[in-house]
């Protein structure tokens, strides 16, 4: 740039008054800033939507995969009957305990 | 950045304001040399940019649309009133320098007398110098706000510069 546009750049330009920017916005309507847990935990509606559809997906997968509820039942059926059986056996030893010489 | 569906808020408002009303109240008073209209100018341009922000533009994007509303608000005044021309001719009084006052009295005849000479460039060429001296933008960004070719844009500045130095030769010369 020439000697006399830096000359003309030097001058400083009129600013404008100070008061004019108090009086301009409140002739605005403005919006509320965000809060910051909106704006930590809803960066992304679309990320969280994908994260619900995901969980959705386990879930369902996960019930397909389960046996159905008779065969739960019937494989409890063998533990709570020898739980019965080993009863019955500690049981018939308290006679022969109570028998027993001392 | 400027977000897109949103009104700003008031931080964000203040933020633009510091940023950019000097550099429009400028512009609008180098163009208009009357400081009421360019105070109304610089309103309207904050208003419409409070209710509307642009479109994701980056800060530096939107000086250019900036300066673009402000010059179109120019256009519009001037319509407005050029049926009242005469009559605020008669009426007026001097119009306003866009440079701020300086107290060494040589300095203060130089600005004048800049002043003086860009008031009587067309106002195409005087937007085009404004912008391009004040602004430092670069002709294609002169082209953008003023809706100009760049190559039109470097001429009108180039016979603008050479006008301004024609009238101010004289007086350049004796405060180099």
């Amino acid at each position: 740039m020439s000697d006399f546009e830096d000359k003309l750049r030097s001058l400083e330009l009129r600013q404008p008054h100070s008061e004019w920017q108090r009086e301009i916005s409140k002739r605005c309507t403005f919006t509320e800033p965000a809060s910051v847990w909106r704006q930590w935990l809803w960066p992304s509606p679309l990320a969280w939507a994908a994260l619900a559809i995901t969980w959705l997906g386990l879930v369902v997968a996960d019930r397909l995969e389960k046996p159905p509820l008779a065969a739960t039942a019937s494989s409890k059926a063998p533990t709570v009957t020898s739980f019965v059986y080993q009863s019955r056996d500690i049981d018939s030893f308290w006679p022969l305990a109570a028998n027993s010489p001392r | 950045m400027l977000r897109s569906s949103e009104q700003v808020t008031r931080p964000e408002f203040d933020q633009l304001y510091s940023a950019y009303s000097g550099s429009v109240f400028g512009f609008a008073l180098n163009l208009t040399r009357d400081r009421e209209a360019a105070r109304e100018i610089l309103q309207e341009v904050f208003l419409r940019l409070a209710r509307r922000p642009e479109l994701g533009m980056p800060f530096e994007e939107a000086k250019s649309w900036l300066f673009r509303l402000t010059h179109n608000l120019v256009i519009d005044l001037h319509r407005r009133t050029a049926s009242r021309t005469r009559t605020l001719e008669r009426l007026a009084g001097e119009p306003v320098s866009p440079f701020a006052p300086h107290i060494e009295p040589d300095k203060q005849a130089f600005r004048d007398a800049v002043a003086e000479a860009m008031g009587t460039l067309p106002e195409e060429q005087r937007a085009v110098v404004h912008l391009k001296l004040w602004e430092n933008l670069s002709f294609s960004e002169i082209g953008q706000a003023l809706g100009l070719n760049p190559n039109t844009a470097a001429s009108r500045y180039r016979y603008a510069l050479d006008k301004l130095q024609q009238q101010l030769r004289y007086l350049y010369e004796e405060i180099r």
